[in-house]
Protein backbone atom coordinates (compact mmCIF):
# COMPACT_ATOMS: atom_id res chain seq x y z
CA UNK A 1 0.00 0.00 0.00
CA UNK A 2 1.62 2.95 -1.21
CA UNK A 3 0.94 6.41 -1.24
CA UNK A 4 0.55 6.09 -5.14
CA UNK A 5 -3.41 5.04 -6.19
CA UNK A 6 -1.90 3.98 -9.70
CA UNK A 7 0.72 1.57 -8.81
CA UNK A 8 -1.35 -0.27 -6.20
CA UNK A 9 -3.98 -0.52 -8.77
CA UNK A 10 -1.39 -1.67 -11.34
CA UNK A 11 0.07 -4.44 -8.57
CA UNK A 12 -3.11 -5.66 -8.80
CA UNK A 13 -3.33 -6.34 -12.32
CA UNK A 14 -4.14 -9.56 -13.34
CA UNK A 15 -4.55 -8.31 -17.16
CA UNK A 16 -4.67 -5.37 -18.78
CA UNK A 17 -3.65 -2.98 -21.20
CA UNK A 18 -0.30 0.03 -19.58
CA UNK A 19 -0.40 3.18 -21.84
CA UNK A 20 2.32 5.81 -21.97
CA UNK A 21 1.72 8.39 -23.79
CA UNK A 22 4.17 11.19 -24.70
CA UNK A 23 6.63 12.99 -27.14
CA UNK A 24 9.40 11.25 -27.90
CA UNK A 25 12.19 11.43 -25.32
CA UNK A 26 10.28 11.76 -22.37
CA UNK A 27 11.18 8.98 -20.66
CA UNK A 28 8.00 6.69 -21.69
CA UNK A 29 10.00 3.60 -21.17
CA UNK A 30 12.20 3.97 -18.48
CA UNK A 31 9.03 5.21 -16.53
CA UNK A 32 7.41 1.99 -18.26
CA UNK A 33 10.19 -0.31 -16.98
CA UNK A 34 10.46 1.25 -13.59
CA UNK A 35 6.80 0.97 -13.05
CA UNK A 36 6.56 -2.68 -13.59
CA UNK A 37 9.81 -3.64 -11.47
CA UNK A 38 7.54 -1.51 -8.70
CA UNK A 39 4.67 -2.81 -9.30
CA UNK A 40 4.89 -5.82 -11.45
CA UNK A 41 8.28 -7.73 -10.40
CA UNK A 42 7.22 -11.13 -10.22
CA UNK A 43 5.88 -12.10 -13.57
CA UNK A 44 8.18 -12.89 -16.22
CA UNK A 45 8.68 -9.69 -18.95
CA UNK A 46 8.52 -10.20 -22.72
CA UNK A 47 9.69 -8.01 -25.33
CA UNK A 48 7.54 -7.78 -28.29
CA UNK A 49 9.63 -6.69 -31.74
CA UNK A 50 10.92 -7.94 -34.48
CA UNK A 51 13.78 -5.73 -35.07
CA UNK A 52 16.81 -7.67 -34.07
CA UNK A 53 18.35 -5.77 -30.74
CA UNK A 54 20.08 -7.54 -27.63
CA UNK A 55 17.64 -8.48 -25.37
CA UNK A 56 20.29 -8.60 -22.99
CA UNK A 57 20.47 -5.03 -21.75
CA UNK A 58 17.27 -5.69 -20.34
CA UNK A 59 18.06 -8.03 -17.42
CA UNK A 60 15.53 -10.55 -16.80
CA UNK A 61 13.45 -10.00 -19.80
CA UNK A 62 12.94 -12.12 -22.75
CA UNK A 63 11.96 -11.38 -26.54
CA UNK A 64 9.38 -12.80 -28.79
CA UNK A 65 9.34 -11.59 -32.29
CA UNK A 66 4.77 -12.05 -32.12
CA UNK A 67 2.77 -11.31 -30.05
CA UNK A 68 0.85 -14.88 -29.92
CA UNK A 69 4.31 -16.29 -28.72
CA UNK A 70 4.13 -14.75 -25.36
CA UNK A 71 2.76 -17.19 -22.73
CA UNK A 72 0.63 -16.85 -19.92
CA UNK A 73 0.79 -15.08 -16.72
CA UNK A 74 3.34 -12.15 -18.59
CA UNK A 75 3.81 -8.98 -19.35
CA UNK A 76 4.44 -7.99 -23.00
CA UNK A 77 6.32 -4.90 -23.74
CA UNK A 78 5.93 -2.98 -27.10
CA UNK A 79 7.71 0.13 -27.42
CA UNK A 80 6.54 1.82 -30.29
CA UNK A 81 3.77 0.13 -30.36
CA UNK A 82 2.80 1.84 -34.06
CA UNK A 83 6.24 0.00 -35.49
CA UNK A 84 4.75 -3.47 -34.21
CA UNK A 85 1.00 -3.19 -35.19
CA UNK A 86 -0.18 -0.90 -38.09
CA UNK A 87 -2.48 1.86 -36.31
CA UNK A 88 -5.37 1.17 -38.83
CA UNK A 89 -4.44 -2.76 -38.68
CA UNK A 90 -6.74 -4.35 -36.12
CA UNK A 91 -9.76 -3.48 -39.28
CA UNK A 92 -7.92 -5.43 -42.00
CA UNK A 93 -6.25 -7.77 -39.98
CA UNK A 94 -8.02 -9.71 -37.09
CA UNK A 95 -4.90 -10.94 -35.67
CA UNK A 96 -4.81 -8.01 -32.87
CA UNK A 97 -8.29 -8.12 -31.90
CA UNK A 98 -8.04 -11.91 -31.67
CA UNK A 99 -4.71 -11.48 -29.30
CA UNK A 100 -6.47 -8.58 -27.19
CA UNK A 101 -10.02 -10.81 -26.74
CA UNK A 102 -7.92 -13.06 -25.44
CA UNK A 103 -5.37 -11.62 -23.05
CA UNK A 104 -7.96 -11.82 -19.83
CA UNK A 105 -7.89 -15.77 -20.03
CA UNK A 106 -4.24 -15.92 -20.43
CA UNK A 107 -3.30 -13.21 -17.49
CA UNK A 108 -1.47 -11.18 -20.04
CA UNK A 109 -0.78 -7.63 -19.14
CA UNK A 110 0.26 -5.51 -22.38
CA UNK A 111 2.54 -2.45 -21.84
CA UNK A 112 2.53 -0.15 -24.63
CA UNK A 113 5.00 3.25 -25.09
CA UNK A 114 3.70 5.12 -27.95
CA UNK A 115 4.06 9.15 -29.22
CA UNK A 116 0.73 10.04 -29.81
CA UNK A 117 -2.75 8.07 -29.83
CA UNK A 118 -3.71 9.48 -32.91
CA UNK A 119 -1.30 6.98 -34.46
CA UNK A 120 -1.79 3.79 -32.32
CA UNK A 121 -4.40 1.31 -32.83
CA UNK A 122 -7.48 1.91 -31.08
CA UNK A 123 -8.40 -1.41 -30.05
CA UNK A 124 -5.96 -1.72 -27.04
CA UNK A 125 -8.48 0.38 -25.47
CA UNK A 126 -11.30 -1.08 -26.38
CA UNK A 127 -13.49 -2.56 -23.66
CA UNK A 128 -9.69 -3.32 -21.89
CA UNK A 129 -8.52 -2.78 -18.40
CA UNK A 130 -6.69 0.11 -19.37
CA UNK A 131 -4.53 2.23 -17.54
CA UNK A 132 -2.87 5.33 -19.91
CA UNK A 133 -0.15 7.25 -18.25
CA UNK A 134 0.49 10.90 -19.86
CA UNK A 135 3.87 11.93 -20.13
CA UNK A 136 5.02 15.72 -21.59
CA UNK A 137 3.49 15.83 -25.00
CA UNK A 138 4.99 19.30 -27.38
CA UNK A 139 2.16 21.65 -28.43
CA UNK A 140 2.64 20.79 -31.75
CA UNK A 141 1.65 17.20 -31.20
CA UNK A 142 -1.19 18.35 -28.66
CA UNK A 143 -2.81 19.75 -31.67
CA UNK A 144 -3.17 16.35 -33.92
CA UNK A 145 -3.89 14.01 -30.55
CA UNK A 146 -7.13 12.78 -30.48
CA UNK A 147 -10.16 14.70 -28.67
CA UNK A 148 -10.91 11.89 -25.99
CA UNK A 149 -7.10 12.43 -25.05
CA UNK A 150 -6.25 15.87 -25.51
CA UNK A 151 -7.45 17.24 -22.04
CA UNK A 152 -6.32 14.71 -20.03
CA UNK A 153 -2.45 15.01 -22.13
CA UNK A 154 -2.79 19.04 -21.57
CA UNK A 155 -3.45 18.82 -17.91
CA UNK A 156 -0.34 16.42 -17.71
CA UNK A 157 1.62 18.85 -18.91
CA UNK A 158 0.67 21.47 -17.22
CA UNK A 159 0.98 19.61 -13.79
CA UNK A 160 4.30 18.04 -15.20
CA UNK A 161 5.76 21.58 -16.01
CA UNK A 162 4.68 23.07 -12.51
CA UNK A 163 5.88 19.83 -10.79
CA UNK A 164 9.12 20.00 -12.19
CA UNK A 165 10.04 23.57 -10.89
CA UNK A 166 8.87 22.83 -7.57
CA UNK A 167 10.33 19.61 -7.03
CA UNK A 168 13.76 20.45 -8.69
CA UNK A 169 15.61 17.17 -7.80
CA UNK A 170 13.25 15.22 -9.41
CA UNK A 171 13.78 14.42 -13.71
CA UNK A 172 11.25 16.35 -15.36
CA UNK A 173 11.19 12.71 -16.99
CA UNK A 174 10.06 11.30 -13.89
CA UNK A 175 6.71 12.28 -13.49
CA UNK A 176 3.72 10.41 -15.09
CA UNK A 177 -0.06 11.51 -14.68
CA UNK A 178 -2.32 8.74 -14.77
CA UNK A 179 -5.82 10.68 -15.73
CA UNK A 180 -7.61 7.46 -14.49
CA UNK A 181 -6.45 8.12 -10.99
CA UNK A 182 -5.93 11.93 -11.34
CA UNK A 183 -2.48 11.58 -9.66
CA UNK A 184 0.99 12.64 -10.95
CA UNK A 185 3.52 10.25 -9.78
CA UNK A 186 7.59 10.43 -10.05
CA UNK A 187 8.20 7.00 -10.61
CA UNK A 188 11.94 5.89 -9.29
CA UNK A 189 13.73 4.80 -12.63
CA UNK A 190 15.51 1.17 -12.17
CA UNK A 191 19.10 1.14 -11.42
CA UNK A 192 20.48 -0.90 -14.49
CA UNK A 193 18.66 1.76 -16.91
CA UNK A 194 21.68 3.30 -19.43
CA UNK A 195 22.12 5.22 -22.40
CA UNK A 196 21.80 1.92 -24.76
CA UNK A 197 18.40 1.20 -23.10
CA UNK A 198 16.71 4.40 -23.87
CA UNK A 199 18.52 3.80 -27.34
CA UNK A 200 18.25 0.19 -27.66
CA UNK A 201 17.33 0.94 -32.00
CA UNK A 202 19.89 2.52 -32.50
CA UNK A 203 21.75 0.05 -34.35
CA UNK A 204 19.17 -2.45 -35.24
CA UNK A 205 17.80 -2.79 -38.87
CA UNK A 206 14.68 -1.55 -39.97
CA UNK B 1 9.76 35.40 -14.18
CA UNK B 2 8.59 34.74 -17.45
CA UNK B 3 5.72 32.78 -18.74
CA UNK B 4 5.75 31.19 -22.55
CA UNK B 5 2.32 29.85 -23.26
CA UNK B 6 2.28 28.91 -26.37
CA UNK B 7 -1.49 26.79 -27.03
CA UNK B 8 -4.28 27.18 -29.65
CA UNK B 9 -7.31 28.49 -28.60
CA UNK B 10 -9.33 25.17 -27.48
CA UNK B 11 -6.63 23.74 -25.71
CA UNK B 12 -6.45 27.76 -23.76
CA UNK B 13 -10.02 26.80 -22.65
CA UNK B 14 -9.13 23.54 -21.25
CA UNK B 15 -6.59 24.55 -19.72
CA UNK B 16 -8.33 28.08 -18.20
CA UNK B 17 -11.30 25.66 -17.35
CA UNK B 18 -8.39 23.43 -15.11
CA UNK B 19 -6.78 26.12 -13.79
CA UNK B 20 -9.91 28.30 -12.64
CA UNK B 21 -10.62 25.16 -9.65
CA UNK B 22 -6.99 26.35 -8.56
CA UNK B 23 -8.16 29.55 -7.70
CA UNK B 24 -10.70 29.56 -4.79
CA UNK B 25 -13.92 30.35 -6.95
CA UNK B 26 -17.37 28.90 -6.45
CA UNK B 27 -16.78 26.70 -9.43
CA UNK B 28 -20.78 28.62 -10.39
CA UNK B 29 -17.65 31.78 -11.64
CA UNK B 30 -15.79 29.13 -13.67
CA UNK B 31 -18.79 27.72 -15.40
CA UNK B 32 -21.63 30.12 -15.40
CA UNK B 33 -21.84 33.02 -18.23
CA UNK B 34 -21.41 36.25 -16.81
CA UNK B 35 -24.66 37.72 -17.22
CA UNK B 36 -26.30 34.86 -15.43
CA UNK B 37 -23.99 34.79 -12.70
CA UNK B 38 -24.54 38.34 -12.12
CA UNK B 39 -28.43 37.31 -11.97
CA UNK B 40 -27.83 34.74 -9.97
CA UNK B 41 -25.77 37.04 -7.26
CA UNK B 42 -28.14 39.71 -7.67
CA UNK B 43 -31.32 37.16 -6.59
CA UNK B 44 -28.97 35.68 -3.55
CA UNK B 45 -27.96 39.56 -2.70
CA UNK B 46 -31.51 39.59 -1.44
CA UNK B 47 -32.31 37.09 0.78
CA UNK B 48 -27.78 37.29 1.80
CA UNK B 49 -29.44 41.12 3.19
CA UNK B 50 -32.34 39.77 5.50
CA UNK B 51 -29.40 36.88 6.58
CA UNK B 52 -31.13 34.22 4.93
CA UNK B 53 -28.64 32.57 2.83
CA UNK B 54 -28.42 29.88 4.81
CA UNK B 55 -31.87 28.84 4.49
CA UNK B 56 -32.65 25.22 3.60
CA UNK B 57 -35.45 26.55 0.83
CA UNK B 58 -33.06 28.79 -0.67
CA UNK B 59 -30.26 27.18 -0.91
CA UNK B 60 -32.63 24.52 -2.77
CA UNK B 61 -33.90 27.01 -5.01
CA UNK B 62 -30.32 28.37 -5.10
CA UNK B 63 -29.24 25.15 -6.24
CA UNK B 64 -31.92 24.76 -9.06
CA UNK B 65 -30.79 27.49 -10.38
CA UNK B 66 -27.22 26.90 -10.51
CA UNK B 67 -28.14 23.77 -12.34
CA UNK B 68 -30.36 24.96 -14.91
CA UNK B 69 -27.67 27.55 -15.81
CA UNK B 70 -24.96 24.97 -15.45
CA UNK B 71 -27.10 22.90 -17.89
CA UNK B 72 -28.00 25.60 -20.41
CA UNK B 73 -23.62 26.52 -20.74
CA UNK B 74 -23.16 22.96 -21.18
CA UNK B 75 -25.91 22.49 -23.74
CA UNK B 76 -24.51 25.60 -25.93
CA UNK B 77 -21.00 24.92 -26.32
CA UNK B 78 -19.33 22.30 -28.48
CA UNK B 79 -18.47 18.72 -28.30
CA UNK B 80 -15.33 19.70 -26.27
CA UNK B 81 -15.93 22.13 -24.24
CA UNK B 82 -19.14 20.33 -23.19
CA UNK B 83 -16.75 17.37 -22.20
CA UNK B 84 -15.02 19.65 -20.40
CA UNK B 85 -17.66 21.80 -18.58
CA UNK B 86 -19.37 18.52 -17.32
CA UNK B 87 -15.60 17.19 -16.21
CA UNK B 88 -14.91 20.37 -14.30
CA UNK B 89 -18.43 20.36 -13.23
CA UNK B 90 -18.41 16.48 -11.90
CA UNK B 91 -14.70 16.54 -11.03
CA UNK B 92 -14.04 18.84 -7.57
CA UNK B 93 -11.03 16.80 -6.26
CA UNK B 94 -7.63 18.39 -7.00
CA UNK B 95 -4.91 16.59 -8.87
CA UNK B 96 -3.05 14.18 -5.92
CA UNK B 97 0.64 14.77 -6.43
CA UNK B 98 3.21 11.91 -5.01
CA UNK B 99 7.12 11.86 -5.26
CA UNK B 100 7.74 8.04 -5.13
CA UNK B 101 11.55 8.67 -5.97
CA UNK B 102 11.97 9.70 -2.07
CA UNK B 103 14.84 12.46 -3.02
CA UNK B 104 12.39 15.27 -2.37
CA UNK B 105 12.64 14.20 1.76
CA UNK B 106 16.48 12.92 1.47
CA UNK B 107 14.97 9.56 2.75
CA UNK B 108 13.57 6.26 1.13
CA UNK B 109 10.33 6.68 2.45
CA UNK B 110 8.28 8.26 -0.50
CA UNK B 111 7.24 12.23 0.16
CA UNK B 112 3.81 12.86 1.36
CA UNK B 113 1.79 14.30 -1.24
CA UNK B 114 1.29 18.33 -1.58
CA UNK B 115 -1.89 19.86 1.14
CA UNK B 116 -4.93 20.34 -0.31
CA UNK B 117 -6.03 23.77 -2.05
CA UNK B 118 -7.78 26.70 0.01
CA UNK B 119 -11.28 24.90 -0.12
CA UNK B 120 -13.62 27.85 -2.07
CA UNK B 121 -15.79 30.00 -0.23
CA UNK B 122 -19.66 29.22 -1.90
CA UNK B 123 -22.07 31.98 -1.16
CA UNK B 124 -25.02 29.46 -0.30
CA UNK B 125 -22.87 28.24 2.82
CA UNK B 126 -23.82 31.69 4.44
CA UNK B 127 -20.32 33.33 3.76
CA UNK B 128 -18.24 31.08 6.06
CA UNK B 129 -16.21 28.54 4.89
CA UNK B 130 -17.35 24.44 4.16
CA UNK B 131 -15.56 22.57 6.90
CA UNK B 132 -12.74 20.55 5.48
CA UNK B 133 -12.07 17.05 4.34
Amino acid sequence: MTASAAVDYVRGMEHGVLVAVGSGKQGKSCSLHSLLALALPDRPKYLVDPAAYDVGIFPGYRKVGRAADVPVGAVAIIEDVNRVFHSRGSGKDPTLQQWLGIISHKSIVVAVTTQTMADTDVAFLRSQDAVVLHKYMHAEDLDFERPEFRTAQAVADVRILRCAQEHPETDRRAWCFFPRFNELAAIPSVPWWTYANSHMLREAPI
Amino acid sequence: MTVTVTTDEEADRVLALRASRDLPLPPEIALCPAPEAAALHRWLGFYEAFGLLGHPLVRLFAARRIAAAEARAVAAAPHLERVCHLAAWEGRDPVRVVDLTGRAAGTAAPSPPSPEPIPAISPLDGGTAPPGP
